[in-house]
Protein backbone atom coordinates (compact mmCIF):
# COMPACT_ATOMS: atom_id res chain seq x y z
CA UNK A 1 0.00 0.00 0.00
CA UNK A 2 1.28 3.04 -1.09
CA UNK A 3 1.66 6.28 1.56
CA UNK A 4 -1.61 8.30 -0.13
CA UNK A 5 -3.63 5.02 0.10
CA UNK A 6 -2.30 4.58 3.87
CA UNK A 7 -2.89 8.19 4.40
CA UNK A 8 -6.47 8.47 2.98
CA UNK A 9 -6.99 5.00 4.69
CA UNK A 10 -6.18 6.34 7.75
CA UNK A 11 -7.94 9.48 7.55
CA UNK A 12 -11.17 7.15 6.88
CA UNK A 13 -10.85 4.02 8.92
CA UNK A 14 -9.53 5.96 12.26
CA UNK A 15 -9.96 10.27 11.58
CA UNK A 16 -13.59 9.56 10.23
CA UNK A 17 -15.14 7.10 12.37
CA UNK A 18 -13.09 8.61 16.17
CA UNK A 19 -14.25 11.87 15.50
CA UNK A 20 -18.15 10.78 14.58
CA UNK A 21 -19.84 11.41 18.06
CA UNK A 22 -17.38 13.97 18.75
CA UNK A 23 -18.07 16.10 16.65
CA UNK A 24 -21.32 16.72 17.49
CA UNK A 25 -21.75 16.59 21.36
CA UNK A 26 -24.24 19.33 22.39
CA UNK A 27 -23.66 21.94 25.20
CA UNK A 28 -24.50 20.94 28.53
CA UNK A 29 -24.95 17.61 30.18
CA UNK A 30 -24.16 14.62 27.11
CA UNK A 31 -26.88 12.30 26.40
CA UNK A 32 -26.35 8.75 27.32
CA UNK A 33 -27.28 7.53 24.12
CA UNK A 34 -24.40 9.80 22.54
CA UNK A 35 -21.91 9.14 25.27
CA UNK A 36 -22.36 5.14 24.37
CA UNK A 37 -21.99 5.89 20.79
CA UNK A 38 -18.57 8.19 21.81
CA UNK A 39 -17.66 4.65 23.48
CA UNK A 40 -18.33 3.00 20.38
CA UNK A 41 -16.47 5.45 17.80
CA UNK A 42 -13.00 5.71 20.91
CA UNK A 43 -12.99 1.69 22.36
CA UNK A 44 -14.72 -0.63 20.02
CA UNK A 45 -14.37 0.43 16.21
CA UNK A 46 -16.01 -2.39 14.31
CA UNK A 47 -17.20 -3.53 17.47
CA UNK A 48 -14.10 -4.56 19.14
CA UNK A 49 -10.88 -2.79 18.80
CA UNK A 50 -9.63 1.01 20.26
CA UNK A 51 -9.16 3.52 17.73
CA UNK A 52 -5.46 3.45 19.01
CA UNK A 53 -5.37 -0.37 17.74
CA UNK A 54 -6.98 0.14 14.47
CA UNK A 55 -4.49 3.01 14.10
CA UNK A 56 -1.13 1.07 15.22
CA UNK A 57 -2.69 -1.58 12.79
CA UNK A 58 -2.71 0.47 9.77
CA UNK A 59 0.22 3.30 10.36
CA UNK A 60 2.54 0.67 12.11
CA UNK A 61 3.81 -1.22 9.03
CA UNK A 62 4.68 1.59 7.10
CA UNK A 63 8.04 3.77 7.59
CA UNK A 64 6.98 6.75 5.22
CA UNK A 65 4.49 8.17 7.33
CA UNK A 66 6.30 7.45 10.28
CA UNK A 67 8.59 10.66 9.58
CA UNK A 68 5.55 13.10 10.04
CA UNK A 69 5.49 14.57 13.02
CA UNK A 70 1.73 14.53 13.05
CA UNK A 71 1.81 10.64 13.18
CA UNK A 72 3.26 10.91 16.39
CA UNK A 73 1.02 13.64 17.90
CA UNK A 74 -2.03 11.36 16.69
CA UNK A 75 -0.45 8.46 18.83
CA UNK A 76 0.03 10.18 21.61
CA UNK A 77 -3.32 11.50 21.70
CA UNK A 78 -4.70 7.72 20.74
CA UNK A 79 -2.71 6.68 23.79
CA UNK A 80 -4.58 9.98 26.12
CA UNK A 81 -7.91 8.23 24.65
CA UNK A 82 -7.19 4.76 25.61
CA UNK A 83 -6.49 6.48 29.18
CA UNK A 84 -9.57 8.15 29.72
CA UNK A 85 -11.84 4.98 29.29
CA UNK A 86 -12.75 4.29 32.26
CA UNK A 87 -13.79 7.98 32.87
CA UNK A 88 -15.43 8.28 29.29
CA UNK A 89 -17.27 4.94 29.94
CA UNK A 90 -18.91 6.53 33.38
CA UNK A 91 -19.93 9.67 31.70
CA UNK A 92 -17.46 11.79 33.33
CA UNK A 93 -17.66 14.96 31.63
CA UNK A 94 -14.62 16.86 31.92
CA UNK A 95 -13.08 13.21 30.52
CA UNK A 96 -15.98 12.95 27.58
CA UNK A 97 -14.95 16.68 26.31
CA UNK A 98 -11.56 16.04 26.25
CA UNK A 99 -11.36 12.84 24.73
CA UNK A 100 -13.87 14.52 22.03
CA UNK A 101 -11.73 17.54 21.85
CA UNK A 102 -8.45 14.68 21.36
CA UNK A 103 -10.82 13.15 18.84
CA UNK A 104 -11.36 15.96 15.74
CA UNK A 105 -7.70 16.90 16.61
CA UNK A 106 -6.32 13.27 15.17
CA UNK A 107 -9.18 13.50 12.25
CA UNK A 108 -8.13 17.18 11.69
CA UNK A 109 -4.38 16.26 10.97
CA UNK A 110 -4.94 12.72 9.93
CA UNK A 111 -7.22 14.55 6.63
CA UNK A 112 -4.31 17.36 6.16
CA UNK A 113 -1.90 14.44 5.76
CA UNK A 114 -4.38 12.63 2.79
CA UNK A 115 -4.85 15.77 1.86
CA UNK A 116 -0.98 16.47 1.35
CA UNK A 117 -0.56 13.46 0.05
CA UNK A 118 -3.23 13.00 -2.92
CA UNK A 119 -1.95 16.81 -4.30
CA UNK A 120 -5.39 18.53 -2.50
CA UNK A 121 -3.72 20.82 -0.21
CA UNK A 122 -4.00 24.32 -0.37
CA UNK B 1 -41.09 13.50 5.96
CA UNK B 2 -38.31 12.93 3.47
CA UNK B 3 -36.96 9.34 3.21
CA UNK B 4 -32.92 8.54 3.49
CA UNK B 5 -31.48 5.49 2.16
CA UNK B 6 -28.31 4.79 3.72
CA UNK B 7 -25.81 2.21 1.84
CA UNK B 8 -23.04 1.04 4.27
CA UNK B 9 -21.20 -1.64 5.19
CA UNK B 10 -21.50 -1.34 8.83
CA UNK B 11 -23.70 -0.03 10.81
CA UNK B 12 -22.01 3.56 11.73
CA UNK B 13 -24.13 5.67 9.16
CA UNK B 14 -27.48 4.25 9.93
CA UNK B 15 -27.06 4.57 13.42
CA UNK B 16 -25.93 8.24 12.91
CA UNK B 17 -28.34 9.11 10.85
CA UNK B 18 -30.89 7.61 13.42
CA UNK B 19 -29.56 9.71 16.06
CA UNK B 20 -29.20 13.15 13.92
CA UNK B 21 -31.48 13.36 11.04
CA UNK B 22 -34.66 10.81 11.90
CA UNK B 23 -36.66 14.68 12.67
CA UNK B 24 -36.12 15.29 8.88
CA UNK B 25 -35.96 11.83 7.36
CA UNK B 26 -37.19 8.48 7.67
CA UNK B 27 -34.17 6.08 7.43
CA UNK B 28 -33.87 2.87 5.99
CA UNK B 29 -30.26 0.92 5.78
CA UNK B 30 -28.93 -0.98 2.59
CA UNK B 31 -25.76 -3.33 3.07
CA UNK B 32 -25.11 -4.33 -0.50
CA UNK B 33 -25.79 -2.40 -3.82
CA UNK B 34 -28.29 -5.32 -4.42
CA UNK B 35 -30.01 -4.60 -0.73
CA UNK B 36 -30.11 -1.05 -2.11
CA UNK B 37 -31.64 -1.76 -5.28
CA UNK B 38 -34.41 -4.05 -3.78
CA UNK B 39 -35.14 -1.25 -1.17
CA UNK B 40 -35.69 1.70 -3.60
CA UNK B 41 -37.96 -0.72 -5.90
CA UNK B 42 -40.12 -1.01 -2.86
CA UNK B 43 -40.44 2.12 -1.84
CA UNK B 44 -38.42 5.50 -3.64
CA UNK B 45 -36.13 7.63 -1.27
CA UNK B 46 -35.45 11.58 -1.67
CA UNK B 47 -31.85 11.30 -0.83
CA UNK B 48 -28.35 8.51 -0.06
CA UNK B 49 -26.06 8.70 2.31
CA UNK B 50 -23.22 6.13 0.79
CA UNK B 51 -20.23 5.05 2.68
CA UNK B 52 -17.21 4.52 0.39
CA UNK B 53 -15.25 1.87 1.48
CA UNK B 54 -17.09 -0.93 2.33
CA UNK B 55 -14.26 -3.69 4.23
CA UNK B 56 -16.62 -5.79 6.08
CA UNK B 57 -18.31 -6.82 2.92
CA UNK B 58 -18.49 -10.37 2.20
CA UNK B 59 -17.19 -11.02 -1.73
CA UNK B 60 -20.43 -12.10 -2.86
CA UNK B 61 -22.35 -8.72 -1.91
CA UNK B 62 -19.41 -6.80 -3.81
CA UNK B 63 -20.32 -4.55 -6.98
CA UNK B 64 -17.95 -5.50 -10.08
CA UNK B 65 -16.11 -8.76 -11.22
CA UNK B 66 -13.65 -9.51 -9.11
CA UNK B 67 -11.60 -11.51 -12.12
CA UNK B 68 -12.20 -8.68 -15.16
CA UNK B 69 -10.76 -6.42 -11.81
CA UNK B 70 -7.83 -8.25 -11.35
CA UNK B 71 -6.91 -9.13 -15.25
CA UNK B 72 -7.75 -5.06 -16.03
CA UNK B 73 -6.29 -3.65 -13.15
CA UNK B 74 -4.00 -5.77 -11.28
CA UNK B 75 -1.79 -8.63 -13.61
CA UNK B 76 -4.42 -10.57 -12.54
CA UNK B 77 -3.70 -10.52 -9.08
CA UNK B 78 -6.84 -11.06 -6.95
CA UNK B 79 -6.48 -9.93 -3.59
CA UNK B 80 -5.80 -6.53 -4.87
CA UNK B 81 -8.61 -6.56 -6.92
CA UNK B 82 -11.14 -7.12 -3.99
CA UNK B 83 -9.17 -4.73 -2.08
CA UNK B 84 -9.96 -2.43 -5.10
CA UNK B 85 -13.35 -3.33 -5.09
CA UNK B 86 -13.79 -2.64 -1.41
CA UNK B 87 -12.50 0.30 -1.36
CA UNK B 88 -14.98 2.10 -4.28
CA UNK B 89 -18.11 -0.03 -3.42
CA UNK B 90 -19.78 3.09 -2.23
CA UNK B 91 -19.14 4.49 -5.59
CA UNK B 92 -19.82 1.23 -7.49
CA UNK B 93 -23.61 0.86 -5.66
CA UNK B 94 -24.07 3.89 -6.61
CA UNK B 95 -23.25 3.54 -10.62
CA UNK B 96 -25.65 0.40 -9.96
CA UNK B 97 -28.48 2.99 -8.64
CA UNK B 98 -27.89 5.37 -11.49
CA UNK B 99 -27.97 2.54 -14.37
CA UNK B 100 -31.23 1.47 -12.98
CA UNK B 101 -32.47 4.69 -12.95
CA UNK B 102 -32.57 6.18 -9.64
CA UNK B 103 -30.99 9.67 -9.70
CA UNK B 104 -31.52 11.27 -6.35
CA UNK B 105 -28.95 13.07 -4.80
CA UNK B 106 -26.25 10.93 -3.22
CA UNK B 107 -24.23 12.31 -0.26
CA UNK B 108 -20.40 11.16 0.60
CA UNK B 109 -19.10 11.57 3.80
CA UNK B 110 -15.34 12.04 2.66
CA UNK B 111 -12.49 14.62 1.99
CA UNK B 112 -12.53 13.86 -1.79
CA UNK B 113 -10.29 15.60 -4.11
CA UNK B 114 -12.22 18.17 -5.61
CA UNK B 115 -10.86 16.73 -9.05
CA UNK B 116 -12.01 13.18 -7.75
CA UNK B 117 -15.52 15.19 -6.90
CA UNK B 118 -15.80 16.46 -10.33
CA UNK B 119 -15.01 13.17 -11.68
CA UNK B 120 -17.76 11.35 -9.60
CA UNK B 121 -20.23 13.97 -10.75
CA UNK B 122 -19.59 13.73 -13.88
CA UNK B 123 -20.17 9.78 -14.15
CA UNK B 124 -22.62 10.10 -11.64
CA UNK B 125 -24.75 13.03 -11.53
CA UNK B 126 -25.61 14.77 -8.49
CA UNK B 127 -22.93 13.81 -5.57
CA UNK B 128 -22.22 15.53 -2.67
CA UNK B 129 -19.64 15.50 -0.27
CA UNK B 130 -19.20 16.46 3.45
CA UNK B 131 -15.60 15.55 4.48
CA UNK B 132 -16.81 14.70 8.34
CA UNK B 133 -19.29 13.45 10.74
CA UNK B 134 -20.63 16.44 10.64
CA UNK B 135 -24.52 16.69 11.46
CA UNK B 136 -25.49 19.69 10.27
CA UNK B 137 -23.21 19.77 6.84
CA UNK B 138 -24.79 16.62 6.48
CA UNK B 139 -28.06 17.47 6.87
CA UNK B 140 -27.04 20.73 4.50
CA UNK B 141 -25.67 18.90 2.06
CA UNK B 142 -28.48 16.26 1.83
CA UNK B 143 -31.54 19.18 1.74
CA UNK B 144 -30.00 21.50 -0.46
CA UNK B 145 -31.29 22.19 -3.57
CA UNK B 146 -29.98 20.20 -6.46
Amino acid sequence: MSAKELASRLAHDVGKYVSRTARNLPEGQVPEVLIGMLIRDLYAIDGSRSASAAFEELAGPLEQLEGDARIGECRKMLVEIDGLEHEVRVGEDGALRRAAELALEIDGRLRAISRELSGAAP
Amino acid sequence: MRKLLVIEDGNEYEEFARLFLSDSFEIRAAHSAAEALALLAEAPADGLLVDLRFDRSVESDLVGDIEETAERLFAGERTSAIRYLRDNQGTLALAALREAGYDQPAVFVHDFTPRRLANLRRLYGDVRAVPSFDAGSIRQALEEEG
